[in-house]
């Protein structure tokens, strides 16, 4: 999942940042709003974390700026502004959910799940394929009654594809939700990484759950082969 | 003190006025009615007189009072005519039969003077009378006289009763009296009437400010054609009030605001870096560089706790000011060099155009090393990058002053009214700094005495000026 997070106080930025990339999220991160709108308008994100209070352009222009170019990527407004009018004119603005300073970080992270799920329209924070059980909340997968132990990018990859299980998903698409821009990996770092991922999950009985769109992509799903 | 009704008030005032109206009036036209029936009355007692008058003759030896047969036989008016004549010589004296064995007051003035009086016989009666002192006349018909008439004045007494008068007069007072009462009835729930439709305004308006939200005050002069002239001024004081009002909760609202963005982004800070930083195992390092911002995070929030309770002391008056002579050069250049970092960072430099004389200013020299820090603060800080800052020192009549000039780094031009304001921010973001610099400077100013004033100069040019006391 990408996260983009526009807030100005470094410290703040410097600690979501890390405990974003810590749960397995490609996080951008902005100190000022025009930059902030900026990426926000050209990538592809999952979730926003943005301050309202922010040098150059202010987080409700941004918002509105987003929402009228029709932008729908859930936003989650942090501010200091606690006042209802405040919260009022965020969400009336275009956010999807306002959290008022301080804010523990795991609160944080947990409504970065709830906003993600919300967007690939999973209700429960487990996702279930088959007899594959991943539990978004604790980031573990378990196939049946046996745990399977994935590497964070591994993790990520699978998270991803399993939010859009049944879908066909591109390369371009895992690399964008998955990959943090300035990661220094090869071109075929998504097949690599899709590979280890197969030889993990692969059942003994063949069953086979990441399958191959020739041209098109990969897809998750659980088929008798 | 208790409070009056202006109703009551105007009612009161109006009806004492009314009475004393009525009453004057009523006053007048009674006694203009009772001098009008004497007038007439004492005219006909005049004309009885005057022709009684000449029926006392003298004849011969004795003076023959034929006046008694006319009165007696009722020729004249009739049965209430009251008449008596006295000889002033002999004291004798001759009465109408009216008068039985009463006397009339002998009344007299000089010789053919008429004399009126209201006169009052023992039986109770009110009468009217008037006398003269005259000379019989002389019957020629009668002989030679013997008496001479100067030398037997007489004094007659002409009366009449004045039941009739009296009681046209009474009616008359009756009738002004319940006039004067029925008039001040009507008149009262007439100005009762007028004075409760004129008031009805300021319950209007009682109405229209009790349903003003003081959290968003409306204008209410939108709603002045309704209102009589006399309490247009109150209204429009009203409005100008609520405007002001407004002014005041919208600043209030920033202020809490920006100071709840200037205490809790920080907060914020501080609790998402331990809560990362214990979030799993670490090298000692990166813990010490952790703790070490945290730390940071912890001395800039104190320094703005310190500068807010320094801005409190100074504006409730509880701060101390130790005058003593300040070289405002020396003082400048001081904190110039605690500002060198930043001016470095942002490729500021600083071009001094100072007087030739140092100037030597009476200060508290901790407050006001505090206020040139924050104005020349607020000058590197808001500075457009790589531009210069002006100092310029000068004096005048007035004392000396202090300038600080600096290119502006955004295009949007500060509110001067509000920029002294604490957390007040042309920009949103308050990334740089803390918002209270300006706002603890004028207060600074304000305890000692100077003058700070800012403005923009050429559309870009942002000028603060401190004009020190003489």
């Amino acid at each position: 999942m990408r996260i983009l997070l526009i807030e100005d106080y470094s410290p703040l930025r410097k600690a979501l940042t890390e405990a974003l990339e810590q749960e397995n999220y490609a996080v951008d991160s902005s100190a000022t709003g025009d930059e902030g709108l900026w990426y926000a308008k050209n990538h592809n994100y999952d979730v926003i974390i943005l301050d309202l209070m922010l040098p150059q352009v202010d987080g409700l222009t941004i918002l509105r700026s987003l929402r009228q170019l029709g932008h729908g990527v859930p936003v989650i407004v942090m501010s200091a502004r606690d006042s209802v009018d405040d919260r009022i004119a965020g969400l009336d603005a275009g956010a999807d959910d306002y959290v008022v300073k301080p804010i523990s970080l795991k609160e944080m992270l947990a409504r970065v799940r709830a906003q993600t799920r919300k967007i690939y329209q999973k209700k429960s924070a487990q996702i279930r394929v088959g007899d594959l059980e991943i539990d978004l909340g604790k980031k573990r997968v378990k196939r049946g009654e046996t745990e399977i132990s994935l590497t964070a990018r591994e993790y990520s990859l699978l998270e991803y594809l399993a939010f859009r299980a049944g879908d066909v998903v591109t390369r371009q698409e895992i690399w964008d939700h998955v990959y943090n821009y300035y990661e220094d990996a090869s071109s075929n770092a998504v097949d690599v990484y899709i590979g280890y991922l197969r030889k993990k999950l692969g059942g003994v009985e063949g069953e086979s759950y990441i399958q191959t769109r020739r041209g098109q992509g990969y897809l998750l799903e659980h088929q008798l082969v | 003190m208790k409070n009056r009704s202006i109703c009551s008030r105007l009612m009161l005032g109006s009806s004492v006025l009314i009475t004393l109206v009525f009453l004057v009036a009523a006053a007048s036209i009674y006694f203009r009615m009772k001098e009008t029936l004497y007038g007439r009355m004492d005219e006909e007692l005049e004309g009885s007189l005057t022709m009684l008058a000449t029926e006392v003759e003298i004849t011969g030896q004795k003076i023959h009072q034929e006046w008694v047969d006319i009165v007696d036989q009722d020729r004249l008016h009739g049965q209430d005519d009251y008449v008596q004549v006295w000889n002033v010589k002999t004291g004798s004296t001759r009465r109408s039969k009216t008068l039985g064995d009463d006397s009339l007051p002998q009344i007299r003035g000089g010789l053919g003077e008429l004399v009126f009086e209201s006169v009052s016989l023992p039986n109770g009666r009110q009468l009217r009378a008037v006398g003269s002192l005259f000379l019989p006349g002389l019957d020629e018909e009668g002989g030679p006289n013997v008496l001479v008439a100067s030398e037997n004045p007489q004094v007659m007494v002409v009366a009449s009763e004045l039941t009739g008068i009296d009681s046209a007069l009474r009616s008359l007072l009756l009738t002004l009296g319940l006039g004067l009462i029925v008039a001040l009835l009507l008149s009262i729930l007439v100005i009762h009437f007028i004075i409760k439709k004129a008031l009805l305004p300021i319950k209007k308006l009682e109405l229209e400010v009790s349903l003003i939200d003081v959290n968003n005050p409306r204008d209410i002069s939108e709603s002045r054609d309704g209102f009589p002239t006399e309490l247009l001024g109150l209204v429009t004081q009203y409005s100008n009030l609520l405007g002001r009002i407004a002014k005041v909760r919208l600043r209030e609202r920033d202020f809490a605001a920006n100071a709840a963005h200037e205490l809790r982004t920080p907060l914020t800070g501080i609790q998402a870096s331990l809560e990362q930083v214990l979030s799993r195992e670490r090298e000692v390092s990166d813990y010490q560089e952790r703790v070490g911002e945290t730390l940071a995070i912890s001395i800039q929030m104190r320094r703005l706790v310190d500068r807010l309770m320094r801005f409190s002391r100074l504006q409730n008056g509880s701060e101390k000011v130790d005058l003593v002579e300040v070289n405002l050069h020396a003082l400048v250049d001081a904190r110039l060099c605690s500002l060198e970092d930043d001016l470095d960072g942002r490729g500021m430099t600083i071009q001094r155009e100072f007087s030739d004389i140092d100037p030597v200013v009476l200060s508290d020299e901790s407050l006001l090393t505090i206020l040139v820090g924050n104005v020349l603060g607020n000058a590197a800080s808001h500075g457009r990058p790589a531009s210069l800052i002006t100092l310029k020192t000068g004096q005048s009549d007035q004392g000396w002053m202090l300038e600080i000039e600096n290119e502006m780094e955004s295009d949007k031009t500060p509110d001067l009214e509000r920029i002294f304001e604490p957390f007040y921010s042309g920009d949103v973001s308050h990334s740089r700094h803390s918002g209270i610099g300006l706002a603890l400077s004028r207060e600074i100013a304000g305890v000692l005495g100077i003058k700070l004033q800012a403005d923009v100069r050429e559309g870009s040019f942002f000028v603060i000026r401190l004009r020190f006391p003489a």
